[in-house]
């Protein structure tokens, strides 16, 4: 079943890297999001799952959709360039075969709880989520704001132009 | 075990996915969904290392972090993609960078 998913993954993840259009490309992307946290529902990951099925199939996908409703859909022949996708397979074939036989075989696995290990061993890590979060919120505000600096700017600029000709027309 | 070690082939060939996609193409939208493409492989690759060590949850929950980071570099690469579009009027990277000299 997880390698029916893998496959499936990565016959998504390559088309949305293909796709000539984007919004085709960001339902592609969400495909692998979706399978992902499907994977890890199945290893028991449920935690992770839930996360990566919300934010990551969810929130990231109708952010980039709403984006590219704003800013249009332009269409882009994409062509498959051989020599960078050759040079991957290698470089990826080289790290598999370094990494693989050091992955170690352990057949007792204990799963403590994701939430004690959160919440007593990593809530250092959590405050520094909490502030990144503010941080990002604050961020993406201050671009939104710059824009309508600009426009106002603009605006000022442009009846700045205007006034002095029609001051000039009701002279005359 | 071996579904362990499938994922985490898969995970590579992700990352290297998302790598040739950025080395690919010119838009700024795409590049960031390449990112993410990495990021997913990178997100497969700690849950699995969490579990093969014996750490799982440690893997979850640096994977909580990763994902966290990771919706915060999106959504500040879409405001960017906003702003670029809006004052430059196209979102291919070579262009905007010739724009500038």
């Amino acid at each position: 079943m997880i390698i029916i998913l893998l496959v499936l993954t990565l016959f998504c993840a390559f088309l949305a890297t293909q796709t000539s259009r984007l919004l085709h490309a960001t339902l592609w992307l969400a495909g692998v999001s979706a399978l992902t946290s499907t994977m890890f529902y199945f290893i028991g990951a449920w935690t992770i799952a839930v996360v990566e099925l919300s934010v990551g199939a969810g929130l990231v996908i109708v952010l980039v959709v709403f984006v590219i409703t704003m800013i249009g859909d332009e269409q882009q022949p994409v062509q498959i360039k051989r020599l960078p996708l050759v040079l991957i397979v290698f470089m990826l074939l080289f790290i598999l075969i370094l990494t693989v036989p050091l992955i170690p075989f352990s057949s007792t696995i204990d799963l403590p709880m994701l939430d004690s290990e959160l919440w007593q061993n990593r809530e250092l890590d959590l405050l520094v989520q909490i502030t990144l979060i503010f941080a990002g919120v604050l961020g993406v505000l201050g671009l939104l704001r710059a824009s309508d600096i600009d426009e106002k700017t603009e605006a000022v600029q442009t009846s700045n132009k205007i006034r002095p000709t029609v001051e000039r027309e009701a002279i005359s | 075990m071996s579904a362990f070690i499938a994922m985490f082939v898969c995970a590579w060939f992700l990352l290297g996915i998302g790598v040739y996609g950025l080395m690919t193409t010119h838009n700024f939208l795409r590049v960031m969904i390449a990112l993410q493409l990495m990021v997913k492989g990178a997100l497969i690759i700690l849950v699995v290392a969490g579990y093969l060590t014996e750490q799982f949850a440690l893997g979850q929950s640096l994977a909580i972090t990763v994902i966290t980071v990771d919706t915060l570099v999106m959504v500040i690469g879409l405001a960017l993609a906003v702003q670029v579009k809006t004052h430059k009027g196209t979102l291919n990277i070579d262009e905007v960078i010739n724009a500038e000299g």
